[in-house]
C-alpha cells in the first residue's frame, strides 16, 4: 500500500514538472493562420523559396499563389494580355531567355499562350468573350477551329502580332478604348501590379498546365 | 449599481485568474462583443479556456491601448498584404519572447481581434523575410518532412526564380 502511495505520489511530481506545451513551433499553428502570416510575405515570388520548408508550407505557398493570381483574373477580365506581357517582363527580368506566343484556342473558348523560358514551358489559358465570339464566327462560316484561317482570324480581329514578344501589349486596344496612348498609361499603371502578380501567375499556370496534360 | 461598474465585466483565464475589464476594452474582441450583446451585462466572469493569465494580460494590454479606435474597415486582400509596416506602439508591444509571440497571435485568432492578430502575423512574416528554409525551419522548430530526392527535386523547380 505505501508502495503505490509512494508510486501515485512520484507521478504526480513528474505530472506537474511536465512542461505544460511543446516547444514553441510554427507546426503547431492551424493552417489558416500560416496562411495569414504567409500571405504577408512579399514580393510573392519569395514565396517559391518558403515552399522548400517543408510539405504543408509547399502547399501552403501553392494556395496563396492561386490566390493571389485568381483574385488578380478575376479583377481584370480584360487584362490577359497585359498579364502574358508582366509575366515576359519578370521572366526576363530574372535573366532567362523567352519566347512567347499566342497559341490558338481551345474548345471552350480559352485562348492559350504558350511562354517557353530556357527551362520549361508554360500555357496560359484565359477564357475570352472575344475568343468565344471568333470561334462562333468561325463556326457560322465554316472555318476549322485551330485552322490557319483560324489563326489569320484571331490575328486580323485582336490586331496581335502572334509570334511578336514583348512590348506588342502596347499595340494591344480593346473594343471600347482605342484612345492608345491611355492604353499605354493603363499598361505601365498595371506593370507594378504584374511585377507582383506575375511570378505566381506562372506557378499557376504551370500547375494548370500538369493538370490539363495529365 | 454605478453606472461605471455597470460597464465592466470578469474575464477567467485558463488558470483561474480573473480580470475585471471595461466592455469597451473586451470589445475589441469580436468574441467577447458577440457575447455581451447575446447574453447582456452579467456579474458572473467569461472563462476563456484557451487563454492562460500571462498571455490575457498582454492581450488586454493591447485592448486598453487600441480602445478608441474605430474598428477595422474590411479592406482589400491584396491593399492589406501589401502593407508590412507596423507601427511603432504595436511593433514595440511584439518585442517578446517568441513563444509568447506565438500566444498572443493564437489568443487574437481565438478572440477574434482582427487588428492584433493581423500585427502578430506580420511580425512573424517580418522574422520570415531574409531567411533560408534551413533557417525558416531553425527559428520556427519546423520538421522538414520532405525526403531528400523531394528537396532536391523541389530545390531544382525553385532554382530559377531564386535571387543571384
Amino acid at each position: 500500500m505505501e508502495c503505490i502511495h509512494s508510486l501515485a505520489t512520484r507521478f504526480q511530481t513528474v505530472t506537474l514538472e511536465t512542461p505544460s506545451h511543446t516547444p514553441y513551433s510554427l507546426d503547431h499553428f492551424p493552417n489558416e493562420l500560416l496562411f495569414a502570416i504567409l500571405s504577408y510575405i512579399n514580393p510573392p515570388n519569395k514565396l517559391w523559396i518558403l515552399r522548400r520548408v517543408n510539405k504543408r508550407w509547399k502547399l501552403i505557398c501553392q494556395r496563396i499563389t492561386y490566390t493571389i493570381t485568381r483574385n488578380y483574373f478575376e479583377s481584370r477580365p480584360t487584362c490577359i494580355q497585359m498579364i502574358v506581357c508582366g509575366i515576359a517582363r519578370t521572366v526576363s527580368y530574372h535573366d532567362k531567355p523567352i519566347s512567347m506566343n499566342m497559341k490558338g484556342m481551345t474548345d471552350e473558348g480559352r485562348i492559350v499562350f504558350e511562354i517557353k523560358t530556357a527551362k520549361q514551358t508554360f500555357r496560359l489559358y484565359r477564357k475570352s468573350k472575344l475568343a468565344l465570339a471568333i470561334r462562333r464566327k468561325c463556326y457560322a462560316s465554316g472555318v476549322q477551329p485551330s485552322s490557319k484561317e483560324h489563326r489569320d482570324l484571331l490575328r486580323l480581329t485582336t490586331k496581335h502580332s502572334i509570334n511578336s514578344p514583348l512590348g506588342y501589349v502596347l499595340e494591344y486596344s480593346t473594343s471600347d478604348n482605342r484612345d492608345m496612348s491611355r492604353t499605354r498609361e493603363f499598361f505601365w499603371k498595371d506593370v507594378s501590379v504584374l511585377h507582383f502578380a506575375a511570378t505566381p501567375a506562372l506557378i499557376m499556370t504551370h500547375s494548370f498546365y500538369e493538370e490539363t496534360s495529365s | 449599481m454605478s453606472a461605471s461598474e455597470a460597464k465592466k465585466i470578469t474575464l477567467k483565464s485558463c488558470d483561474d485568474i480573473e480580470f475585471k475589464v471595461d466592455i469597451r476594452v473586451a470589445s475589441r474582441s469580436i468574441l467577447l462583443k458577440n457575447m455581451i450583446e447575446d447574453v447582456g451585462e452579467t456579474d458572473q466572469s467569461i472563462p476563456l479556456p484557451n487563454v492562460n493569465e500571462r498571455v490575457l494580460k498582454k492581450v488586454l494590454e493591447w485592448c486598453e491601448h487600441h480602445k478608441d479606435d474605430p474598428q477595422p474597415a474590411i479592406e482589400d486582400s491584396d491593399t492589406r498584404r501589401r502593407n508590412t509596416e507596423i507601427d511603432d506602439w504595436n511593433k514595440k508591444f511584439l518585442e517578446v519572447e517568441q513563444d509568447m509571440l506565438f500566444e498572443i497571435i493564437l489568443a487574437a485568432n481565438y478572440l477574434d481581434i482582427k487588428q492584433l492578430l493581423d500585427i502578430g502575423c506580420k511580425t512573424v512574416a517580418n522574422m520570415i523575410k531574409g531567411k533560408t528554409p534551413e533557417q525558416i525551419r531553425e527559428t520556427f522548430n519546423i520538421q522538414n518532412d520532405f525526403t531528400p530526392e523531394e528537396e532536391e527535386q523541389i530545390r531544382k523547380e525553385n532554382e530559377w526564380a531564386e535571387d543571384r
